[in-house]
Parts: C-alpha cells; structure tokens; sequence
C-alpha cells in the first residue's frame, strides 16, 4: 500500500462516508428492501438494544420495521489504522440527526458504522461490518 | 456477569475506567491510547496518544461528570471491539448537556487500548 500522508488518508476516507452515508439513508427511506445489499453476510446490528445477527435476521427485521423519514444533520469519519485491521480498509462512521417512523415520533437518533472496502479493479464498495443505532433521547422514550 | 459475552465484559469496563479517569483526572488518560490512535471531538480531529491527551486536558472546565444512559458493545470481523455510549454530562455550574461517544479498542500486547475515539455532544436535545 503506497504510503499517504495523514490528512489525505482521513479526507479520502470522509469522501466515501459522506457517499456512503448519504445512499444508505436513502434506500433506507425510499428502497427498503434493497438496504441489506449495503450489509457484510455476517454483518450485526444493535438497534435500541436489541442484536440483529447475519443476512437473514437483517432482511427480517429491515421488513418489519415501519416506513421511515432520516434526517442526517452531523457525520463524523475516522480511517481505522491499517494495523487494526490486518490491512484490509476501514472507516469508522458516526452520524446523527432526526427519524421519524411511521406510527412513531420523531426521535433524535445517533448511529455509527463500520465499513470496509470490497475492492474490484474498477472500484470500491464499501459494506457494513458492524452497525449500532440508538435514538438520543433513550432514556425518556 | 458471567454471562455476558466477553466482549461486552471488556466494553463495559473500559467504558467505567475510561469515564471515572475523566471525571477525576484526566492526565491519566494517555495511557488507553496509543501512537496511532485518534480522537475526533465536535468535528475536530487529533492524531496520536501526545495530541489527545493535549485536547482532552486543554478542555476548559474545572469540574466534569458523566452519567451513562446506554451502552452497546460489539466484536468486529478482526476481533476488535465498538463501545458506544449515550448519556449526559455536566461541566462546572453549565446545564446537563447529552452525549454521544464511540471507541474502537483493540487488543494490543495484552491490553485493550483505544484506537479510535469520537465524541459530540447532542446540543439539540435540551432546546
């Protein structure tokens, strides 16, 4: 791996957070059924609480869950060090804004992501490994 | 406790070392991180154990505490560990403010450091 200096490493990786972050609320809210498509096979999930393990637990829950409406006001990336992940790229990924669900009130909501890269010769995909979403105001909902 | 999967075990510890550290000293804290760690706070970054430690004590409150509403912890592909935590702080006389923080923590010779640290207060909550 050519070597990068610091600054253009965290700005490559927030070019594709940002890009990523921005399809995945989308097909959340628009494209349900296509969200587990962004998601590792053993990929997990921690959603209020409760774990999600693997495709299809994904695909389960990803279903029942209502219709929703994000909005993403504040995205935050980190590179994760080669080391950590025995070379394979990854990208730590906070956001937080607004979600309603249908049926629901609105809710402030925190959620961060683990991505990593897929990479074919002509590009890279980056997919979720980890996932954990809390709504902010836990305590009082 | 003892049937909690270990990851959620290590998670929760270093959630309370690394809160009780801050709350009462926070110089200490440079021993959870390491060269290559990194902080992002409130959209700032800082790279590496020196430049954290520098940040964190720099913040300009005398008298800081967290209190933890929730907490999440999971194993990642290459045996890393997240811990997210939601809650609210208070600083000095300022209201109680809510929070959102995330670590990354490794295993390294033995000791669970933190690699990746990204914290934001949630302003919008008490408005």
């Amino acid at each position: 791996m050519r070597k990068k200096d610091f600054k253009t490493y965290v700005d490559q990786a927030c070019r594709a957070a940002e890009e990523f972050v921005s399809i995945y609320y989308d097909t959340m809210d628009k494209r349900r059924q296509a969200l587990t498509r962004l998601y590792l096979d053993k990929a997990t999930l921690i959603w209020n609480g409760n774990i999600v393990s693997g495709l299809d637990a994904l695909n389960n829950f990803f279903d029942m869950l209502p219709s929703s409406e994000f909005q993403v006001n504040m995205l935050d990336c980190q590179p994760v060090h080669e080391q950590a992940t025995q070379s394979q790229t990854t990208i730590l990924v906070v956001t937080s804004g607004t979600v309603k669900f249908d049926g629901n009130k609105q809710h402030y909501f925190n959620q961060n992501f683990l991505l990593t890269a897929q990479s074919t010769p002509n590009n890279t995909v980056w997919k979720i490994a980890s996932d954990c979403f809390r709504f902010q105001d836990w305590a009082s909902s | 406790m003892g049937d909690k999967p270990i990851w959620e075990q290590i998670g929760s510890s270093f959630i309370q070392h690394y809160y009780q550290l801050f709350d009462n000293d926070r110089t200490q804290l440079g021993a959870i991180y390491m060269d290559a760690s990194c902080l992002t706070w409130e959209g700032r970054q800082f790279q590496g154990k020196a430049a954290i430690v520098e940040k964190l004590c720099s913040l300009p409150f005398q008298k800081i505490q967290h209190s933890i509403t929730a907490q999440d912890h999971q194993p990642t592909p290459d045996s890393c560990i997240i811990s997210t935590v939601v809650g609210q702080l208070k600083a000095d006389e300022d209201p109680i403010v809510g929070f959102h923080q995330m670590f990354l923590l490794k295993n390294i010779s033995d000791a669970w450091v933190c690699t990746n640290d990204m914290f934001r207060l949630a302003l919008h909550s008490f408005g």
